[in-house]
């Protein structure tokens, strides 16, 4: 027997730890049909759009991550001052010391909730310390509205433009709920202006709104989840117990992963964004695709990296003072890149590797574009760069998936000290959906921009019941591999 | 041309669908193609169950005490000890009385400094693969009764790099035969694995024990060698008879914590070497992956023989489990239950003065509509499990309420730090470390009955995994 529970009804609408909101949750489906159609309701009054809008996002914060909505709110208001202020000083040193102000309080309330444990570990390891780690929660989205509030305030510094006027608007700036999670890092310059113009949307946004949204959820929802539960996420645990072909093909398997993960949700955030009128810049352009790692950095979560490259690298001289800084310029960039990730030194390694290997490329560019611009149109020389590059990203998933340095080490020892082929025939057997679905992850990596683009050009044809159907084709699909029989490891080594 | 109408539409049609989809599949239990998984009216609909109790519910037995048993038929009392969390139970009427009295009698002579030696054979599966779990439970039952070394270490072993109660290492051509291969050309041993090698070498360090002056006893562990064995022991060409087929040769006997031996005898089948004191509690690893316990029917009877008149091992553990959980709805197993109740009587036929002890599974865990849980069948295994200790007179110890019952692997795996891998089914090293303090501690409860003292543990009260003030 079932029946209506009105206790649980009203449940749903609070901040519950084990299940916040995501964006397959159900109650996001109702948040979502009743914010748009609001939204499209207000859709001649900028001001109560606004309202609207930051009340939503408010409250997607709030059910995603509970009363740390006060600290969106809080940072909102700070910024929002210290921004004006700086436009409004007169002297250098005001402004700068406002500046300084913004960026400590910013950076403050990142390295508290998100590296304060790591630095209690490293006391206790280094200067015999005791002390006991901090009950802390990370603030979902901390780290990027932080960055979104640094770039703000350093560009109001540099005059690059005026700071908004209306506080609702930044403070939606920081709470627009699609970017929410995991970005993308989004420039207040690129963004508040569109908060002024009516909502507009035309065709072509409809339908790549709705390809991004779809696809990403597909990637996210399906590959990645598919992928982690089945196969990646055992092996990473304890690769000690698999061969080393299970090892390399995780490592393979995490590298799809991650990269559906985080553009996938990127996908749903832009596509979202489009339906709402708002242009956010691509943030993933098949990386894999590569042929070199600063190529890489180009292509792969590009709000992040070009963040990086205006706030950090070029503050730091960028490639202005001489050789040997530009390589400690980019060596440092990307080490804090890679400790932006997570407070742990397998991140500090993953970032240090890219630093390193962005130093030895444009080192290598230095002496050999010429031979470089006559090779890149030759296919062989295409196909070896992309591969040499890929296996590079690999490699140094690995210490951004492991848990600490001791589990990635082992999974490189498998990997070198325990591969052999003749367990291929046994893994076939056991991981053959695994690999169809890391075959399928990479099919959708490949396909150009340009090509998915091409493809909803002629969209405009497609009546609104196709568009219904296609989505509950996905939906359906999705609750399959909810629930499909779990690929269970198999142990290779007898 | 605007098509924001577009957004609306499209938002408010998928959206009245699915809904409209979900109260259908409420009202009339339709699961069409797994559309319960995305019941958008689910979270706000309340089950009323029909009343449906599980067979045991661990998690509430914190009190060491046995739950009701929830069955139809109701087996002995005796039988119902079966669910004690850590406790090893004998199934006697009176529980003032030890479990395992011949190897508690054994305990208290080393206790009262009787140069004794008590060997535990522990077999498993992957479960305590790399030395998890017995490295614990042999140093807390060495820190108690005495006693150092690693025990039994194969010749070779894909986890040897892992394991850190011993540096072990080997080279040279090696064939094997294991309890996977049907046809074998020498008999089987507890590890299940056969080496043979012309060529080969080994070396071992114990990295167990602490004093410098402890002597500690290197020993061979082989089959049958035709005429004189020749083996090259620490770069010395030594000469011993192997005429048994299982032989136990002393190598070496002083306080050098490292042997290395070079053996080529294509014909000698080796199983390994043993890291042991001359007097003190030796705990021997013997893992197998994948395997269930059935297994064990390979091993020859006139090796379990010729083990028991050498009074070779005083407790054989066996725990297996996990790797009979291979469906998540599994529930019956019993066919596992007529198979392995043939193995323990072969053994504990085969092996008379040497008493045995059964350990339940583990808890393992399916994703069970997207949410990992215990295994709906694990209540029954550890009940058949039960039943084979409880009509063979063997000892039973029900790890899987020890360690806190259903979805404790889950807990474990979400824990920080981890204490589970996430293939919910092995505990990892800290995880491992708790099990083995667990049952070392149950193990001196049951001594100190002998004593008629009050319970005293090897490092103060006996663990309880706590996973919440883990995190």
């Amino acid at each position: 027997m079932q029946s209506f529970d009105l206790s649980l009804f009203l449940k749903q609408f609070l901040y519950d730890p084990k299940n916040p909101l995501l964006f397959n949750n159900g109650f996001f489906v109702y948040f979502f049909a009743v914010f748009i159609s609001l939204y499209y309701l207000l859709r001649n009054n900028n001001t109560a759009r606004t309202w609207l809008f930051c009340f939503f996002s408010l409250y997607f914060f709030y059910k995603a991550s509970g009363f740390f909505v006060g600290l969106v709110l809080l940072s909102a208001v700070i910024d929002y001052g210290l921004s004006n202020a700086i436009y409004k000083a007169r002297e250098k040193s005001t402004k700068k010391f406002l500046l300084i102000t913004s960026i400590v309080i910013n950076l403050g309330l990142l390295v508290y909730f998100k590296y304060t444990n790591f630095f209690i570990a490293l006391c206790n390891d280094f200067l015999a310390a005791k002390i006991n780690p901090l009950n802390i929660l990370l603030p979902v989205g901390i780290s990027f509205y932080t960055f979104e509030n640094l770039s703000y305030t350093v560009d109001v510094y540099r005059g690059e433009f005026e700071p908004e006027r209306k506080f609702m608007n930044y403070l939606l700036f920081l709470s627009f709920f699609p970017k929410l999670v995991m970005g993308p890092i989004v420039r207040a310059k690129d963004f508040i202006p569109q908060l002024h113009k009516p909502y507009e949307v035309n065709q072509q946004d409809f339908s790549k709104g709705f390809y991004l949204i779809i696809s990403g959820l597909f990637k996210k929802l399906v590959i990645s989840d598919f992928l982690t539960t089945n196969f990646v996420d055992f092996i990473f645990s304890d690769p000690s117990r698999y061969t080393g072909l299970e090892c390399l093909m995780a490592v393979y398997g995490y590298a799809i992963v991650i990269y559906c993960d985080f553009s996938g949700y990127s996908d749903v955030a832009i596509g979202m964004a489009k339906w709402l009128g708002i242009t956010i810049p691509v943030n993933f352009k098949s990386p894999y695709q590569s042929k070199s790692v600063t190529e890489f950095w180009k292509r792969w979560h590009i709000s992040l990296s070009s963040w990086l490259q205006d706030y950090l690298y070029i503050p730091l001289g960028g490639n202005r003072k001489g050789k040997v800084r530009t390589y400690i310029n980019l060596f440092i960039t990307m080490l804090l890149g890679g400790f932006w990730h997570g407070a742990s030194w397998n991140f500090i390694i993953w970032g240090a590797m890219h630093g390193i290997a962005l130093a030895m490329h444009k080192l290598w560019m230095t002496h050999n574009k010429q031979f470089v611009d006559r090779q890149s149109n030759k296919t062989y020389y295409r196909l070896m760069a992309q591969f040499v590059t890929f296996q590079f990203a690999c490699f140094c998933w690995i210490f951004f998936k492991a848990v600490d340095f001791n589990t990635a080490s082992q999974l490189i020892t498998q990997i070198t000290h325990h591969f052999s082929l003749s367990v291929v025939g046994a893994f076939w057997s056991n991981y053959q959906y695994v690999i169809y679905m890391m075959a399928l992850g990479y099919l959708l990596h490949i396909i150009p921009d340009d090509f998915a683009d091409k493809m909803l050009q002629r969209a405009h044809r497609v009546p609104m019941f196709a568009y219904v159907s296609i989505f509950l084709v996905f939906v359906m699909v999705y609750a399959h591999f909810k629930t499909g029989e779990p690929v269970m490891p198999i142990y290779l080594q007898f | 041309m605007n098509h924001n109408k577009s957004v609306v539409v499209f938002t408010l049609t998928s959206t009245l669908i699915l809904l409209a989809g979900s109260i259908c599949a409420t009202i009339f239990h339709i699961d069409f193609l797994s559309f319960k998984n995305i019941n958008l009216i689910a979270d706000v609909v309340k089950e009323h169950p029909v009343a449906e109790v599980p067979l045991m519910v661990a998690q509430g037995a914190s009190t060491g005490k046995a739950p009701a048993l929830q069955t139809e038929q109701a087996p002995a009392v005796a039988f119902n000890q079966y669910m004690l969390q850590k406790t090893l139970v004998h199934f006697n009427d009176d529980t003032s009385r030890p479990a395992l009295p011949m190897l508690m009698e054994k305990f208290q002579q080393l206790k009262k400094g009787n140069k004794a030696k008590v060997r535990i054979a522990w077999l498993g599966d992957s479960m305590i693969e790399g030395d998890l779990v017995t490295q614990t439970f042999r140093k807390q039952l060495q820190q108690v009764f005495g006693g150092y070394g690693a025990g039994f270490v194969p010749a070779q072993s894909v986890t040897a790099q892992y394991r850190t109660t011993v540096k072990h290492a080997w080279s040279g051509d090696w064939t094997e035969e294991t309890f996977k291969d049907k046809a074998l050309t020498a008999p089987l041993f507890f590890s299940g694995h056969t080496f043979f090698t012309d060529n080969g070498t080994i070396t071992l360090t114990d990295a167990t024990v602490r004093d410098s002056a402890s002597v500690l006893d290197k020993y061979l562990i082989c089959g049958k060698a035709d005429g004189k064995l020749t083996i090259e022991v620490n770069g010395r060409q030594c000469a011993f008879t192997a005429n048994n087929k299982i032989n136990r040769i002393l190598l070496d006997s002083s306080n050098k914590a490292a042997v290395s031996l070079k053996i080529n005898n294509k014909k000698l089948p080796v199983y390994g070497m043993s890291m042991e004191p001359q007097h003190g509690v030796v705990v021997d690893n013997f893992s197998f992956r994948g395997i269930t316990g059935v297994e064990l029917s390979k091993i020859d009877t006139m090796m379990l023989h010729q083990m028991s008149d050498a009074n070779d091992y005083d407790l054989v553990v066996m725990e297996y489990g996990a790797n009979l959980m291979f469906r998540p709805d599994d529930k019956d197993y019993s066919w596992y239950e007529k198979k392995m109740e043939a193995v323990i009587k072969q053994l504990r036929k085969s092996m008379p003065k040497t008493e045995f002890l059964i350990i339940s599974t583990a808890d393992r865990a399916f994703r069970y509509n997207d949410v990992w849980q215990s295994a709906v069948g694990i209540d029954s295994l550890v009940k058949t499990q039960a039943e084979l200790a409880f009509r063979n007179n063997t000892a039973f110890y029900n790890m899987y309420a020890s360690m806190g019952g259903a979805n404790t692997i889950v807990n474990w795996a979400a824990a920080t730090p981890s204490l589970a891998n996430k293939d919910y089914i092995h505990p990892n090293q800290r995880g491992a470390e708790i099990l083995g303090k667990l049952l070392s501690d149950a193990f001196v409860k049951e001594y100190n009955k002998m004593q008629n003292k009050p319970v005293v543990t090897a490092q103060g009260p006996a663990a309880t995994p706590n996973v919440k003030n883990r995190k």
